[in-house]
């Protein structure tokens, strides 16, 4: 993916560039608003990275909503020191995807970096998600694994329904508790980890091969091998 | 507001209404016609020094008590009284 | 204003947790009800303000300076109106009075002086001779010789109210030519026993009394009616220039700093006072300001040296294999880089829970409240810790009813209670029950004055909090002894009660098996709505 990284902390941003484009990612970095602004209009990025607060008279929110009055339709993910829920909401209504609070770990940026960076390009709907022989069935809400049915929570339809829409990558806890549940705090307990462990029993009951997996020090993920 | 103003006619100083007794209230004898009589003899004593229009008033007077007018009859005499004597004592 | 009394505990046991904590910042005095000045100082278990006396309409309406001001109004009316009539009656009734009366001491005073002159036969005679020339028919004369024989005048016998040697003044009915009418009657004592009473026909003028009575009471019941609607219309007046005020005052203890009071143009003292209230809250919503960009920068000054420090560790913990030189090295500086990060990341979540409640108690998030039903929110919970409880070998039991409508923040609400959820299940012994429970609450009144309308309720059967250690429970980093080996911060039950404030609500410990061992914790967290 070729990647705009906004981000006028020096050290933030080679530590952001360097894990990204490890990563497989190619990144350019402007250090302050105008630029970013700048680089963002005349290039063509698969996904914006910008900081919250920039300095130069334009900031992230700024950044964004000037792009998305262009037309330009590039994910956003925020990264800020601003914590407070309303800053969150204000970024996502000047028209950013996603919002990263400071400090965070790199595995927690990178899933979210390719969680926006290759959403489907949403033409036509899905009705049908499946990894090897497991299948889930959006309009009967039903899921089966080589033929066999599993019954499964609503809740727990919701949460494979994500991990299967982001197939192959990895998506953390923080990720399933804000998309899946839609709290934005922290529970403080390995919650996630028991529902997601829940639904793997269900799953695997029978089958030798396990499919979600547990990435260490990220998340989890959900594969055919 | 009537009752009001009821309330407030009952408080008013010195009504006398509250003074009638049980028994039949005194009579003023002035309007008899005893007294018409009386007030007669009382102008002829004076009829001579009496002006001409007294003397009629007298005489209508006497007639009205007569014939029972007895109240204006006493008025018409007292006046005619009145005039034949301008200056009482 | 009275000061508010105390709220008392539902139960002895039980204790609502004051405001505040170790250092609480402006906002949290503000609300705070006052308190009377006999009062003890706020310590222990009664600290939630109690509800404003309960009081009648009536009680209510005085409290209002504006009925109180057209109150007076009316009465300083009401009573320049009687004295107005007053003075009227004397002057015109009471003249009309003492006119006759000293008609009658007069011509009594002359009879008096004729009989002296001229004996009985001479006031007799000058009896006659006034009656003869009464051409009005008012006078009433009688002349009673000691034996009780009338000597001259015109009533047929002397009055039975003026037997007595004493009477000297009387009003009282006769009969004249056959009609009932009032007279005022004069008695005076005569030399040798005669008595002489003077007296006038006043029938004509009581009538004349009469109409002048009517006609003043008809102007004051009109004048009063006046008064009333003079007052009616000054609390209104009153009330008018007073409500932007009001309302504006209220708006900003509801957490709104962006109202102003409308000004009139008038640039009299309500408009005076208004300008003064601008100025006021243009002056604290500049402080606000500074607050809020101060926080907005400790919040950016201290996040991003922590991005930094764990931008660096994360980047060391990839590259120390290369660094080290044995495997047993490498593996001793990856755990310690590890752990540096697990500490950062500690401090992160406290910072972070402290911003939470500082952003709750400045009630800067009452913009964000927005109706919604405590009870899908509160069975997404109990199905989300319902996992951990289980987990943890205990049970989570839920009592919800149908709905329970509220007004409120649902991110910090969710918080709130999932903080109490996992403080349940972390204090809960393994085989123990958690139990969730809402209900609507009919709108009693709160800590803050308004009504409460719901209640959610989290019970455990863990070792509880010690009575004397509840109060203190909502401080920040307050941990009861118990507690102390248990992972968290110390700051659970402050975003808690911190949100119950936010919502003019209370936070409510107590033993939730009174009597038992353990006693378990029960928190009732009491809220009202918007």
């Amino acid at each position: 993916m070729r990647i705009l990284l906004v981000e006028d902390d020096a050290e933030v941003a080679r530590f952001v560039r360097k894990g990204l484009q490890e990563a497989g990612h190619v990144v350019e970095h402007a250090a302050n608003g105008r630029d970013g602004l700048f680089l963002a209009a005349s290039e063509q990025f698969d996904l914006l990275v910008l900081d919250r607060m920039l300095p130069g008279g334009v900031d992230g929110v700024r950044l964004v909503e000037t792009l998305r009055a262009q037309g330009n339709r590039t994910p956003v993910l925020f990264l800020s020191a601003l914590s407070a829920v309303d800053e969150r909401v204000r970024g996502l209504k000047a028209g950013g995807d996603d919002y990263l609070v400071k400090p965070f770990a790199f595995a927690e940026l990178l899933a979210r970096v390719e969680a926006l960076g290759r959403r489907p390009a949403g033409d036509a709907p899905v009705t049908r998600l499946r990894v090897a022989d497991l299948e889930l069935d959006l309009l009967s809400r039903t899921v089966t694994r080589g033929g066999k049915r599993i019954e499964v929570q609503p809740r727990e339809f919701r949460l494979l329904e994500h991990l299967m829409r982001h197939a192959g990558q990895v998506v953390t806890r923080t990720m399933l508790l804000e998309k899946v549940w839609d709290y934005h705090f922290d529970p403080q307990t390995n919650v996630i980890d028991v529902h997601v462990s829940r639904l793997r029993q269900k799953l695997d009951k029978g089958f030798d091969k396990p499919l979600i997996h547990t990435v260490r020090n990220a998340g989890y993920m959900i594969r055919a091998d | 507001m009537r009752v009001l103003a009821a309330v407030l006619l009952c408080l008013a100083p010195a009504l006398p209404a509250a003074a009638a007794g049980e028994e039949a209230p005194v009579r003023v004898t002035s309007g008899t016609p005893e007294y018409c009589g009386a007030l007669a003899a009382r102008f002829a004593a004076v009829r001579r020094a009496a002006p001409p229009d007294a003397r009629a008033l007298a005489a209508e007077g006497t007639r009205l008590c007569g014939r029972g007018h007895v109240r204006t009859g006493v008025a018409k005499l007292r006046r005619a009284i009145r005039l034949a004597a301008p200056e009482p004592e | 204003m009275d000061p508010s009394l105390p709220a008392v505990a539902p139960s002895g046991a039980a204790a609502a947790v004051p405001r505040g904590g170790m250092a609480p910042p402006a906002g949290d005095r503000r609300e705070r009800a006052p308190r009377g000045p006999g009062l003890p100082p706020p310590s222990g278990e009664d600290l939630a303000a109690g509800p404003p006396p309960a009081e009648g309409p009536l009680l209510h309406l005085l409290r209002s300076a504006g009925f109180r001001f057209a109150l007076l109004f009316a009465a300083l009316f009401a009573v320049s109106i009687l004295a107005f009539a007053l003075v009227l009656w004397w002057g015109t009734a009471g003249a009309l009075d003492r006119q006759t009366n000293a008609v009658l001491r007069a011509d009594a005073l002359a009879l008096e002086e004729r009989w002296r002159e001229a004996g009985a036969s001479g006031a007799a005679e000058a009896i006659e001779e006034r009656l003869a020339v009464d051409a009005e028919a008012e006078s009433i004369y009688f002349l009673r010789a000691p034996d009780g024989r009338r000597l001259a005048g015109n009533l047929d016998r002397w009055p039975p109210e003026m037997e007595d040697a004493s009477a000297v003044w009387a009003d009282l009915s006769v009969t004249h030519d056959g009609q009932r009418s009032e007279a005022r009657l004069h008695a005076i004592r005569l030399p040798g026993g005669h008595r002489l009473l003077v007296g006038r026909d006043v029938s004509d003028k009581i009538r004349l009394r009469q109409l002048l009575a009517e006609g003043l009471i008809w102007a004051a019941g009109f004048a009063l009616l006046f008064a009333l609607f003079g007052a009616w219309l000054l609390r209104r007046a009153l009330e008018t220039r007073l409500r932007p005020a009001f309302r504006t005052a209220a708006a900003i203890a509801g957490g709104d700093l962006r109202q102003r009071v409308r000004l009139t143009g008038l640039g009299d003292e309500f408009d005076r006072l208004g300008a003064t209230m601008n100025a006021m809250l243009d002056r604290i919503d500049r402080l606000m300001a500074g607050v809020k960009g101060v926080s907005d920068a400790i919040a950016h000054d201290l996040r991003t040296p922590i991005a930094r420090a764990r931008a660096k560790l994360e980047d060391a913990l990839r590259a120390a294999p290369d660094g080290a030189a044995t495997a047993e090295e490498a593996r001793a500086l990856r755990a310690a880089i590890e752990e540096g990060i697990a500490d950062l990341d500690a401090v992160t979540r406290v910072f972070q829970a402290l911003l939470r409640i500082a952003e709750a108690e400045a009630g800067a998030r009452r913009a964000a409240f927005a109706p919604l039903d405590l009870v899908p929110l509160l069975a997404d919970l109990a199905e989300f810790y319902g996992a951990a409880a289980e987990a943890a070998g205990q049970r989570l039991e839920t009592d919800l009813p149908a709905s329970v409508p509220l007004t409120g923040d649902r991110d910090l609400l969710l918080q709130a209670v999932a903080n109490l959820l996992d403080n349940a299940v972390k204090f809960g012994p393994p085989g123990g029950t958690v139990r969730l429970s809402a209900r609507a609450l009919p709108g009693e009144p709160g800590p803050a004055g308004a009504a409460l309308v719901a209640e959610v309720t989290v019970a455990d059967e863990g070792p509880g909090i010690a009575p004397a250690d509840r109060a203190r429970a909502g401080e920040r980093f307050f941990r009861a002894d118990a507690s102390r080996n248990t992972p968290g911060s110390g700051l659970g039950l402050s975003l808690v009660l911190a949100v119950a404030h936010l919502h003019r609500g209370e936070l409510v410990l107590e033993d939730a098996r009174p009597g038992a061992r353990p006693p378990g914790l029960r928190a009732r967290l009491r809220l009202a709505s918007g």
